[in-house]
């Protein structure tokens, strides 16, 4: 039998990438069919059940719409059970209210609720402040089924409304204990017959969630669960390092942004951060970067975060205005990244040339 | 750098001026006037071009000094730089694009590229502001800031290395119009992105639209709750639906049942019904048939009885019986009657025949001409005699009309015979009317050339204007040339200014008061009183320091006039006194000079104008008196044969051709009346022949035409009424033979009809006869219809009554319809039996087992009545979900624009704090390059001061207590314990300030090289011993540097 464990969709969320309006709602939607996807690759591939373990919708931002598309995909595969724990973000009760919800629509309240598929057995809570040390105790026990459970929360050694218990979980029958909260994928030994899994969010959203994104695809067989981590993101994001140092001019450094960018799709979102060395001759304007690289990708980001490499022993003896600015620039306690802006600017503006701020 | 020599082509006031310059000190002893710092301007125009700051005269030196005197604009120099001649030549258009500028090497003697149109700065390198801050000292004091940027990057020496302290301002313009496109700022203190406002804005809707949240939940709480209630309700409702099938199920048997009896009961009530009407026809039922054959005899009795009953003997029977007798065969009679008929139209032919040949009316006519005509008509030849003899007297009538003048030549001649009422004018009077006026056109003609020309009376014109109130003397003239001469005179003396020093003088009373005082003092020490002593000494101190103070001052330079009190009054009185003379004769009395040789040229040509006028004006007035009487005359005879028309100077040969015209006109209508006579007498004879003739046959008429046309008429009609009459005799008698056997036949055929009247027209009998027996005709025809009608009738009545008969002794008693009506009741009744036989059979096959049943639920009625009290509940439910969803559709709503909003804020929120970042970016930047900009700022400074105080301590000789000098080299001097402003010192002391400090910024400036130095008049302010000395300090710097000293007193010459 297939399962697909799934968390953190967070739809409707805002875009941590700084997008212009129109790309935040082109990604917006491109992460609610997302999930549409996951529905007709469900149907496709007979997976039974899809484990939602929390963080569908985002806080407060949930609006009719999405609430609609979702529901719409889940009565469009009616043979695939959807199996949803709410997690801190599924914030907005009333997402769900006064809706027709669909048979296989199945959401697990605040107290265990078990689903059985043949010798498989799907328990679910929805954790909250009341329940948060209690859940331990009445986990269910579900004889002779392979077990799997569903639980939202930051795992740990300490219970809390979103912290996750582990060493109470351990030894409790546990094949499968499938985690949201965290937005990356990875999977642990449980104990020494079960693991727990982190799906990671199905769409990146912020260049802090960078890398593939997807879910995982469970096949239980003989009362074994084995997981399948599936990259399913429509983009990914990408955070690129380019070491600039020794490079002069801005035609040198968007070629060596173009080298670091090699191999990456251009439907993908690309953070470049400039780093290393540079010297007061260097002609850097992020700017101009970042027009030059902006279409290359969906969406890009320059930022500078090269040092200036001064010596102002230099400048000891220059007494011309430029050499009194540099001291006055080097000598004040101002951090390295802030003294390289007063510097390149200062001298740009001297040198009359436009100003790159 | 050495310059050499100018040449001033045209600039400002100055025109074609040449000038050399030494290498050491150049004095150019120039008057007020003559454009001294014109030629400073200049030299710094050679090397710089000209510069604009503004659009005033001040701020705009190509408005400035634009030629005087028009032509080229600019001129030459010739200077020394690093070893080699080179002369700069630049001329100016009206905008800088329109400038001129080249340079030749003039030891090669050839074009140069050594330096291009920046000049200035490539020599100097100092923007021309800063050179003229320098190098050129100007007549009039000016202590503020002399530091522009440009000299202090020239006094850091930096301008070798790098142009960034050049720069210093452009960057700073830079940073700033960055800073401003930032989009922040300044508020309450704090900075603030521009965004701030709709961040608020987005921030307040943000939280009126979180504020709904709250109730948004409730909302969507409610309509759980009354979902659920919705949900028990429609269980409840589903309930009771499903009692009421039950109870309809119920119902359905019983209905059944009821039905099933019913149908039972119907078969047999009709078989009952049967029976009953079998009891009553014991013979059985006729067939529906035969009923109906007899219904139809029945019908044909009663119609053949009434028709029999309606029809009544005809009305003109008895004419049909007594036609049978007179007329036994009416066809015969008939065609007897068309043959008299033809017979009796032929006779009346005839008849009409012979009428018609001699009217009586005829026979009337010619008797009434025999009585007028008793001797016969007149014959055609008379008759035709007389109608010549008329036709010739209205030929005779033709010309007597034609015989007198025409309408237009009886107008005119009237017209004339009025004019000349007092007889035709003569010819003498006529030529002596046109003698006249050709005097009188010769007179005009020469009274319009006693005149002045156009152009010479235009001037007299003008020159009358311009002496309107008198003409001036020769001598007044020469008197006020003589006054301009010494207005001249005078005004140059009062323009030379001569400059002496005074001392202040001491004040004696305070001083006298304070000996005073201090002696009294002095007495009360001595008689032991201390303390009056010390006050009276200290009052003595103060009063003598008062005294005593303005003698300590300097001496004050005072700068007076060379012209004398009187003189300036003279002056004044002079130029009052021309420019009164002036202006009674010209708008304005600029350029008095020229304004008195006009008067004097105005004068002689308005007199000799003058004299002319007033000759021709004599002739002018001889001339239209003579003029005037001609005319007189002329107008007097025109009024006599024109009265009340306007004058018409050529009347004198449309008079003579109208006396001329009235002549002819009376010889015409003499001839014509002569004619008319002689006409008339012809036509009277002619007129009394006619007369004699119609008389004798009776026409006496007057209108002799119409009499002769009327006998003629009467006598055509008598001869033809004379032939006609002969003609009707001979053709009567063969009429008659033919109209005698159609009568004999007509009346015998009448007689045989007893019919013939005598005397009637046989027409009228014919007629009679044939309407008798049309008569007969239609009464014999209505008699026989009758009589077949009663026959036909009467058989039918009998054959009804037969039928009807045996059809009663064959069905029994009874009426026909009774009959009919119970056989087709019999028929419908044994229908009826079939069909409810068949319907309680099909019945019972549908509902095998009907009985009836019995049931312990509430009624249909009561069930339905619960159904809709919770079918209410449920639509009250409805619409209070109804209600709250569209109340949670509405706040969804605007809920659902918080995703939007937050996006919004987070880029509003994030891209002010970019803008804060980089305002405090380029702020930071700014502060930063100020403070550098200051930091070297102190390095100059102190090279200026002690340049400043070696030449003060030389020049004011050590009266300067401390100085200060900021960045922006602007000098404060320590006076009485405080610094105090270059301006606060006397103009003398200011001035001596002021050149210290430009020797010190050149020295400073150019440690090096040797530029020139530019003074105009620097030292008119410094009293003798001060100019003493600024000389001999400009001595000692020319023997370093080429100076040029412009100066305009002798007494300030090196």
């Amino acid at each position: 039998m297939k399962l697909i464990h799934c968390a953190d969709l967070h739809l409707d969320s805002p875009m941590g990438t700084h997008m212009d309006a129109a790309q935040a709602s082109k990604r917006n939607t491109e992460i609610i069919h997302s999930f549409l996807r996951l529905a007709e690759y469900a149907r496709e591939n007979a997976v039974r059940a899809v484990l939602i373990a929390g963080d569908l919708f985002d806080g407060e931002r949930v609006t009719r719409r999405t609430v609609e598309e979702i529901l719409d995909a889940i009565v469009k595969t009616p043979e695939v059970d959807y199996l949803y724990i709410p997690g801190n973000h599924d914030g907005a009760a009333r997402a769900l209210s006064d809706r027709a919800l669909p048979p296989n629509f199945i959401r697990f309240p605040k107290q265990w609720k078990t689903v059985t598929y043949g010798d498989i057995a799907v328990s679910g809570i929805e954790m909250c402040r009341e329940n948060a040390e209690s859940l331990y105790g009445t986990l269910p026990q579900p004889e002779g089924a392979t077990h799997i459970v569903m639980l939202h929360g930051q795992v740990g050694t300490a219970s809390g409304e979103d912290l996750v218990n582990l060493p109470l979980l351990q030894n409790r029958g546990i094949a499968y204990l499938a985690l949201g909260h965290l937005h990356s994928f990875c999977v642990n030994r449980l104990d020494s017959s079960g693991v727990y899994a982190y799906c990671g969010c199905l769409e990146g959203r912020g260049f802090d969630e960078c890398g593939p994104k997807g879910f995982v695809l469970l096949e239980a067989e003989n009362g074994k669960v084995t997981p399948t981590f599936v990259p399913f993101a429509c983009r990914e994001l990408h955070r690129v390092d380019v070491d600039i140092t020794g490079l002069q001019k801005n035609a040198q450094i968007f070629q060596a942004m173009q080298e670091a960018a090699k191999g990456i799709s251009r439907e993908h979102m690309v953070e470049f951060l400039l780093q290393g060395h540079t010297s007061l001759d260097t002609d850097i304007s992020v700017d101009y970067l970042q027009n030059l690289i902006g279409d290359r990708f969906f969406f890009t980001k320059v930022k500078n975060l090269t040092t200036l490499a001064l010596d102002p022993k230099d400048y000891e003896n220059d007494i011309s205005l430029k050499g009194e600015f540099i001291r006055l620039v080097m000598s004040s306690d101002r951090s390295e990244e802030e003294k390289a802006r007063l510097l390149r600017l200062g001298l740009l503006a001297l040198a009359g040339e436009e100003l790159s701020l | 750098m050495i310059l050499k020599r100018c040449h001033i082509e045209n600039f400002g006031t100055l025109s074609g001026f040449d000038c050399e310059f030494t290498p050491g000190l150049t004095v150019l002893l120039r008057e007020n006037g003559f454009g001294k710092s014109t030629l400073a301007a200049f030299i710094k125009a050679m090397f710089y071009g000209l510069q604009k700051d503004g659009n005033s005269l001040e701020k705009n030196e190509r408005k400035r000094f634009e030629p005087w005197q028009g032509g080229k604009f600019g001129g030459f120099l010739e200077f020394s730089a690093n070893g080699t001649d080179y002369r700069v030549t630049r001329f100016f258009g009206k905008t800088a694009a329109k400038d001129s500028f080249s340079l030749w090497n003039l030891t090669k003697g050839s074009p140069s590229t050594d330096f291009s149109e920046q000049l200035g700065e490539s020599l100097f390198h100092l923007d021309a502001k800063s050179f003229a801050r320098s190098t050129y000292l100007s007549q009039f004091s000016d202590s503020g800031p002399a530091a522009t940027t440009s000299i202090q990057a020239k006094l850091t020496d930096l301008v070798e290395d790098t142009s960034d302290l050049l720069n210093f301002d452009t960057a700073m313009k830079a940073l700033k119009d960055a800073r401003k496109k930032l989009g922040v700022s300044q508020k309450a203190g704090s900075l603030v992105p521009n965004t701030r406002e709709e961040l608020l804005a987005l921030e307040m809707e943000l939280a009126d639209t979180q504020s709904r949240i709250p109730e948004l939940d409730e909302i969507c709480r409610r309509i759980d709750e009354e979902n659920a209630a919705a949900a028990r309700e429609s269980q409840a409702l589903s309930q009771i639906r499903d009692q009421i099938h039950q109870a309809a199920q119920f119902e359905k048997q019983a209905l059944a049942y009821q039905q099933e009896q019913v149908r039972r009961q119907k078969v047999s009530d009709t078989k009952s019904d049967i029976s009953a009407l079998d009891a009553r026809h014991p013979q059985g039922y006729p067939p529906l048939k035969e009923i109906e054959l007899q219904k139809q005899h029945t019908l044909l009795l009663d119609r053949a009885a009434a028709h029999l009953h309606s029809l009544s003997r005809p009305e003109n029977a008895e004419i049909a019986e007594t036609g049978r007798q007179r007329f036994p065969n009416p066809e015969q009679t008939s065609r007897e009657l068309e043959e008299a008929q033809r017979k009796c139209t032929l006779l009346e032919t005839l008849t009409a025949q012979q009428g018609a040949q001699w009217l009586p009316q005829e026979a009337d006519q010619l008797e009434a001409l025999n009585r007028r005509f008793p001797n016969g008509a007149p014959g055609k030849e008379e008759r035709a005699q007389l109608a010549r003899n008329l036709r010739q007297l209205q030929d005779l009538q033709i010309q007597m009309d034609a015989a007198v003048l025409s309408a237009d030549d009886r107008l005119e001649l009237d017209t004339l015979e009025t004019r000349f009422s007092r007889g035709l004018p003569t010819e003498a009077d006529l030529t002596a009317c046109e003698q006249n006026r050709e005097a009188l056109r010769a007179l005009r003609q020469k009274a319009e050339s006693c005149r002045l020309p156009q152009e010479e009376e235009a001037s007299y014109e003008a020159l009358r204007r311009t002496f309107a109130s008198g003409v001036p003397s020769e001598e007044d003239i020469q008197a006020q040339r003589q006054s301009c001469r010494r207005i001249a005179q005078l005004e140059g003396r009062k323009s030379t200014k001569t400059t002496q020093v005074e001392k202040p003088p001491l004040k004696k009373a305070p001083i006298l008061i304070g000996i005073l005082l201090a002696l009294a003092g002095a007495a009360l020490f001595l008689f032991r009183l201390p303390v009056p002593g010390a006050v009276l000494l200290a009052a003595a101190s103060i009063s003598l320091i008062l005294g005593l103070l303005p003698g300590t001052q300097s001496p004050r330079t005072v700068t007076t006039s060379a012209i004398t009190q009187e003189e300036n009054q003279e002056l004044y009185d002079r130029k009052s006194a021309l420019e009164d003379f002036l202006l009674r004769f010209y708008q304005d009395a600029q350029e008095p000079d020229t304004k008195l040789d006009w008067l004097l040229r105005d004068r002689d040509q308005y007199l000799r104008l003058r004299e002319q006028q007033a000759r021709y004006s004599g002739q002018q007035e001889a001339l239209q008196k003579e003029i005037l009487e001609k005319g007189q005359r002329l107008r007097a005879f025109y009024a006599a044969y024109f009265p009340g028309r306007p004058y018409d100077p050529g009347f004198v040969s449309a008079l003579r051709q109208q006396a001329q015209a009235l002549t002819q006109l009376r010889l015409r209508q003499g001839n014509l009346l002569a004619r008319r006579k002689e006409l008339e007498a012809q036509a009277a004879a002619l007129r009394h022949q006619a007369k004699e003739f119609l008389s004798r046959y009776g026409q006496t008429g007057t209108d002799l035409a119409e009499a002769a046309a009327a006998l003629d008429r009467d006598s055509a009609r008598w001869e033809q009424l004379k032939e006609k009459q002969a003609a009707v005799r001979s053709a009567a008698a063969e009429i008659q033979a033919q109209a005698q056997p159609l009568e004999e036949a007509l009346q015998a055929l009448l007689e045989a009809y007893n019919c013939f009247t005598p005397g009637v027209p046989y027409a009228e009998q014919l007629s009679s006869l044939r309407r008798q027996l049309d008569s007969f005709r239609q009464a014999d025809t209505a008699l026989r219809q009758y009589e077949d009608a009663v026959a036909k009738d009467r058989q039918t009545v009998e054959a009804a009554q037969k039928n009807l008969q045996r059809f009663a002794s064959a069905w029994g008693p009874g009426t026909l319809s009774q009959l009919e009506a119970d056989t087709r009741a019999r028929l419908q009744l044994e229908q009826a039996l079939v069909e409810h036989t068949q319907d309680l059979e099909t019945f019972l096959n549908q509902n095998p087992h009907t009985e009836c049943p019995a049931s312990d639920l509430p009624d249909q009625d009561t069930l339905n009545r619960q159904e809709a009290q919770l079918r209410a509940q449920s639509d009250e439910t409805g619409k209070t979900l109804s209600s709250l969803r569209e109340k949670r559709n509405r706040l969804q709503h605007q809920v659902d624009r918080i995703p939007a909003l937050q996006d919004q804020m987070a880029a509003l929120e994030e891209s002010g704090k970019d803008a804060l970042e980089k305002y405090s970016l380029l702020t930071g930047t700014m502060d930063l390059l100020e403070t550098a900009r200051e930091n070297l700022a102190t390095g100059y400074v102190g090279t200026v001061k002690t340049k400043f105080l070696t030449y003060a301590d030389t020049l004011l000789q050590g009266q300067l207590d401390g100085i200060l000098l900021d960045k922006e080299l602007t000098l404060h001097v320590d006076a009485q314990g405080e610094p105090r402003e270059v301006a606060a010192f006397s103009a003398g002391t200011a001035d001596s300030l002021m050149l210290c400090m430009r020797l010190a910024l050149v020295d400073a400036l150019f440690p090096g090289e040797k530029p020139c130095l530019i003074l105009d008049d620097p030292f008119v302010n410094l009293d003798d011993d001060h100019t003493k000395k600024a000389l001999e300090i400009l001595k000692e710097i020319s023997k370093g540097r080429q100076v040029i000293y412009l100066v305009c007193n002798s007494s300030r010459t090196v």
